[in-house]
């Protein structure tokens, strides 16, 4: 087979052998044969003959190497470059202007580059920034690694856990008793509600309350900044103030030894501290000394029940923490051995770093990421999955367009540039595009900033992109995308030969197609997956959110009472008054709602061992409770006023409960009595989901205990609402005076246990949308290109009769294509991850597949609309004006 | 066949000279001459290009690569000012030549 390509090649190395002909004489010359080829074909040769016959009338290398020589032009030639450092030093400014010049001409593409780039690294800088903050929460204190909170492991027939709280006793004990603890602190707070805090005129509403043990200063290293090391946090009803407060409630007076009211008490202020800084979990903004609240009854003593002070220890310089870990293991054996036995519960000091306390959940031996972790490693995930999408765009159209540069190429080429130079001078060009990028990038972030504040709940520093780990790894990711997206085209572009006769560009164009069909598939592999993942999200919370939950959420209204105690005697007398409004239905007064407050009591079966009993979720409510919710009874019967001993000495379980001790038959517990009193089980009452539907049902038992009361529920008419509430505060504020009036609804209240997810799926959208903008930027350019390519063809079928739709159909169906392997690939992939994420739900939905399909269906449309543009542009193009460069 | 020394002479004013009206490229160039000097001027690659370069040394011409509509890659060659200066020269340095040979020859009366 005679390849003509091969043979000019062949005489080309004959001419570069001789050193009087540069590259630039060698490609005139080749130009002339081409000529004189193209002169014989016309004549009648074919392509062999035709090369020969040029081959003839054209000179040997020798004679043309002599002749040249001869004439040889006394301005020496331009020196071939070397080394590229001097090169891009000094050529810098004159690529800068060319790059430039090339954006300008080309503002389509450059446009959508730069687009496609600018969203690509802001998305990963916003992510960049999120994550520092996290990963920064609590590492950043000097003695860091001296810095551990006593957490408790405890084991018992309903499970094993650790948790972050302890005996309250065990911050002096571990203080005294062991030289290796430098300091140790106990700290209580974080779940306080807000309080009300006064000084003179001004009241408001605090949360970031914490009650604490002197110590906490030197193990948290929160500074001092006025008053005395010794007298902060010694004293009974003090307090520590941060700075802004100090200022938000004293102005420039000055708060020492004055008195500030937190809820009831009154407290004097014995120092000023630093303010918290965003990055740490404890908010100490009102400190107050823990002297002050330690004589509470579940304070005092070594009882596993209520292990619920936090205990922070700092070990002196040199001590081995798995080696103290070791000595205290034990200690709740020590001091609460009798009652753990009583439990069959086994509790054991575990020794957690505080760098570790953000990111991570314990178990007994080691650590396993929290949700939060989880979380980070998804967007960090998706971040990157989105940079791959931009670095793919950016390859994508810059080899697209490489047809139309092969003729610089060629020219460059001729006049001398060597391979490795054009190679630099293309990736130079694609660093410029992509720092113009990080520029936009950064501007982009600072704005988008506030809406990042919205939909995380997070404060972002921006002042932080000015950090210098920030701005390397920013100036680092932008090299990684300007080269890793550079070098293909580079490489690619710069392989063409000059004079390339280039049969119509589709010749040039089809190289590297099958790259750009890999990329475009992967791109929008990539975004089908995100918005499935959007969908399921999406779903999941709705489907949670329309669950019956077995008790009705909405129109319940709910007064809270700062104590318990406040109505023991009374709450019958509140209930009758509020109940003389029409619109307030019913009422009852409980120790807790649905979403909200109660904890575990201990149980057993009468006459059982204890250690059979359960800790089961433990509800004190009156005997309107069940009624005022709707749960049904579904075996005995309810609490009933007339009967006496139906107050306090009387319960109802729920059926998970029932099922819990051993009792298939929900009507078998009717009569069963419970611990040694004995107090019989009346009534079994129907499952209902307390908490949100990501926890299963727990067994609960409900008792009538006034002194626990803390609430008041009411079934309300929502007709006039504002009315109703002004009714109920007029009520409370007759019957309680002088006491702080607050409320919610049950279903408000009751959603927010979705917050997670519900900000979880609302990051992913935004994502989704990038990416699929960034897929779409590409699809876009990238049919614009194909569109060009097939002018000529389009134009010819137009003449012989095609319609407008079908041509549209013709250009569009390659994409459709596309699209439908793109799902192929995106399928398989949400279904593990959607799956992996919805068996951290009790009640998860079945697999939507309706969704999968409605994601590939969106897909294809926005793929369709993205490509219609073009091809629509192209169809009706006139024939005439596409068939005239021939 | 017209003597070498001939041919190199003229090569020159007769590059300048196609010139004149535009730009062109070397294969063109070559196919104008002979057409213009009716197949007797038939010139080859290894005499033109040389020429072509050292004209372009001298700043008489000069090149650039323009990339036709048909893909095809051609150095194309325009006269400088300072090439139309030159041209000027050798017509009149010709035409001396010519104008004694015509009177030689009995063509043009002797100049009065």
């Amino acid at each position: 087979m005679f390849d003509v390509e091969k043979e000019i090649r062949k005489w080309r190395r004959a001419l570069q052998k001789n050193s009087s002909l540069g590259e630039n004489d060698i490609a005139e010359l080749e130009s002339h044969l081409r000529e004189e080829m193209a002169r014989q074909a016309a004549a009648g040769a074919d392509e062999e003959a035709a090369f020969r016959a040029a081959l003839d009338r054209s000179a040997s290398a020798d004679v043309l190497g002599a002749e040249f020589e001869k004439s040889r032009p006394r301005r020496p030639k331009s020196p071939s470059v070397r080394w590229p450092w001097s090169f891009l030093a000094g050529l810098f400014p004159s690529y800068l202007r060319l790059a430039l010049r090339r954006m300008i001409k080309h503002k389509g593409y450059s446009l959508i580059n730069v687009l496609a780039l600018t969203v690509g690294i802001a998305s990963c800088g916003l992510v960049l920034l999120y994550v520092r903050f996290e990963t920064s929460v609590d590492t950043y204190q000097k003695d860091i690694d001296r810095i551990y909170q006593v957490g408790l492991y405890r084991k018992s027939p309903q499970g094993e856990d650790v948790i972050g709280g302890n005996y309250s006793l065990l911050a002096p004990a571990l203080k005294e008793g062991y030289p290796q603890v430098e300091f140790a602190a106990r700290i209580l707070g974080g779940s306080f509600e807000p309080q009300p805090v006064i000084y003179g005129d001004k009241a408001f509403k605090e949360e970031n309350i914490l009650a604490a043990s002197p110590d906490i200063l030197p193990v948290l290293e929160i500074p001092l900044l006025r008053g005395e090391q010794s007298d902060a946090l010694a004293r009974k009803n003090t307090v520590l103030l941060s700075e802004r407060i100090a200022r938000k409630y004293f102005g420039d007076e000055d708060p020492l030894g004055k008195s500030v009211r937190i809820d009831d008490r009154n407290c004097e202020i014995t120092g000023i501290i630093g303010d918290p800084p965003p990055n740490t979990q404890f908010k100490h903004d009102i400190v107050l000394s823990f002297k002050s609240v330690e004589e509470e009854e579940h304070l005092q003593g070594w009882h596993p029940g209520m292990a619920a002070v936090m205990t922070l220890i700092k070990l002196k310089p040199g001590v081995d923490a798995a080696d103290f870990e070791r000595t205290i293991r034990d200690l709740p054996e020590k001091y609460a051995g009798e009652e753990l036995k009583m439990m069959g519960a086994i509790n054991l000091m575990v020794l957690r770093p505080l760098k570790k306390l953000y990111l991570y959940e314990s178990t007994l031996e080691s650590f396993r990421p929290s949700p939060r972790l989880v979380y980070l490693y998804i967007l960090s995930a998706i971040a990157l999955l989105i940079f791959v999408l931009a670095c793919m765009n950016f390859i994508n159209l810059a080899t697209a367009r490489s047809a139309g540069r092969a003729g610089e190429v060629g020219v460059r080429k001729a006049a001398g540039a060597e391979r490795r130079q054009l190679v630099f001078q293309f990736l130079g060009e694609s660093l410029f595009v992509a720092f113009a990028s990080l520029a936009l990038a950064v501007i982009l972030i600072i704005l988008f900033l506030p809406v990042f504040e919205g939909l995380t709940g997070i404060v972002l520093d921006g002042a932080a992109l000015l950090r210098p780990a920030v701005v390397a790894s920013l100036v680092g990711l932008t090299l990684l995308i300007g080269i890793a997206s550079g070098i293909y085209p580079a490489m690619f572009l710069s392989s063409f030969q000059p004079v390339v006769v280039l049969k119509g560009r589709l010749r040039t164009g089809l190289k590297g197609a099958r790259l750009r069909k890999i990329l475009v598939v992967a791109q929008f592999a990539i975004s089908i997956t995100l918005i499935i993942g959007t969908l399921i999200i999406a779903g999941q919370v709705g489907f949670m959110r329309g669950q019956p939950l077995g008790f009705a959420k909405e129109q319940r209204f709910v007064i809270t009472f700062r104590t318990w105690g406040m109505m023991t005697e009374n709450y019958e007398t509140v209930k009758n008054e509020l109940l003389r409004h029409p619109d307030i239905l019913a009422a009852t007064a409980c120790s807790g709602v649905p979403g909200k407050g109660v904890n575990r009591t201990y149980y057993f079966p009468t006459g059982e061992q204890a250690e059979k009993g359960l800790a089961l979720r433990s509800l004190r409510a009156d005997h309107d409770f069940f009624r005022v919710f709707d749960i049904p009874i579904v075996a005995g019967r309810p609490f009933q006023k007339d009967i006496p001993t139906d107050t306090y000495a009387a319960l109802v379980i729920n059926e998970q409960g029932a099922r819990a001790f051993g009792w298939a038959k929900t009507e078998e517990a009717v009569g069963k009595t419970m611990t040694e009193r004995p107090i019989p089980v009346i009534g079994i009452v129907k499952d209902f989901h307390w908490w949100g539907l990501q926890r299963p049902v727990e067994p609960m038992v409900v008792r009538v205990a006034p002194d626990l009361f803390r609430y008041i529920a009411m079934k309300v008419n929502t007709k006039d609402l504002p009315a109703t509430i002004a009714h109920v505060k007029a009520v409370y504020d007759r019957l309680f005076p002088g006491e702080l009036f607050e409320y919610f609804f049950v279903d408000e209240n009751f959603d927010r246990q979705y917050n997670t997810e519900v900000r979880m799926g609302r990051l992913f959208q935004v994502f989704t949308f990038v990416a699929l903008f960034i897929a779409c930027l590409g699809l876009f350019g990238l049919a614009s290109f194909i569109a060009e390519q097939r002018t000529k063809e389009i134009g010819i079928r137009k003449i012989l009769g095609a319609s407008v739709p079908g041509i549209i159909s013709l250009l569009s169906r390659e994409f459709t294509r596309w699209v439908l392997l793109a799902n192929l690939i995106a399928w398989p992939a949400a279904y593990f991850i959607g799956r992996k994420w919805l068996e951290n739900f009790a009640t998860r939905m079945p697999m939507p597949w309706g969704l999968f399909l409605l994601a590939a269906g969106l897909a294809l449309a926005i793929a369709q609309l993205t490509v219609s543009y073009q091809a629509v542009r192209a169809a009706t193009a006139n024939p005439v004006d596409s068939l005239r460069y021939e | 066949m017209v003597p070498k020394a001939l041919v190199a002479a003229s090569t020159k004013p007769i590059i300048l000279s196609i010139l004149v009206p535009g730009e062109d490229y070397g294969y063109q160039i070559i196919q104008r001459v002979k057409e213009i000097s009716g197949g007797t001027l038939e010139w080859s690659d290894n005499m033109l290009y040389p020429v072509l370069h050292r004209l372009e040394g001298d700043g008489f011409i000069v090149s650039r690569w323009k990339l036709s509509e048909g893909g095809r890659l051609r150095k194309y060659y325009k006269l400088t000012g300072l090439g139309r200066e030159e041209l000027e020269t050798e017509r009149n340095q010709w035409m001396n030549v010519h104008n004694a040979l015509a009177r030689l020859w009995e063509l043009l009366p002797v100049r009065d």
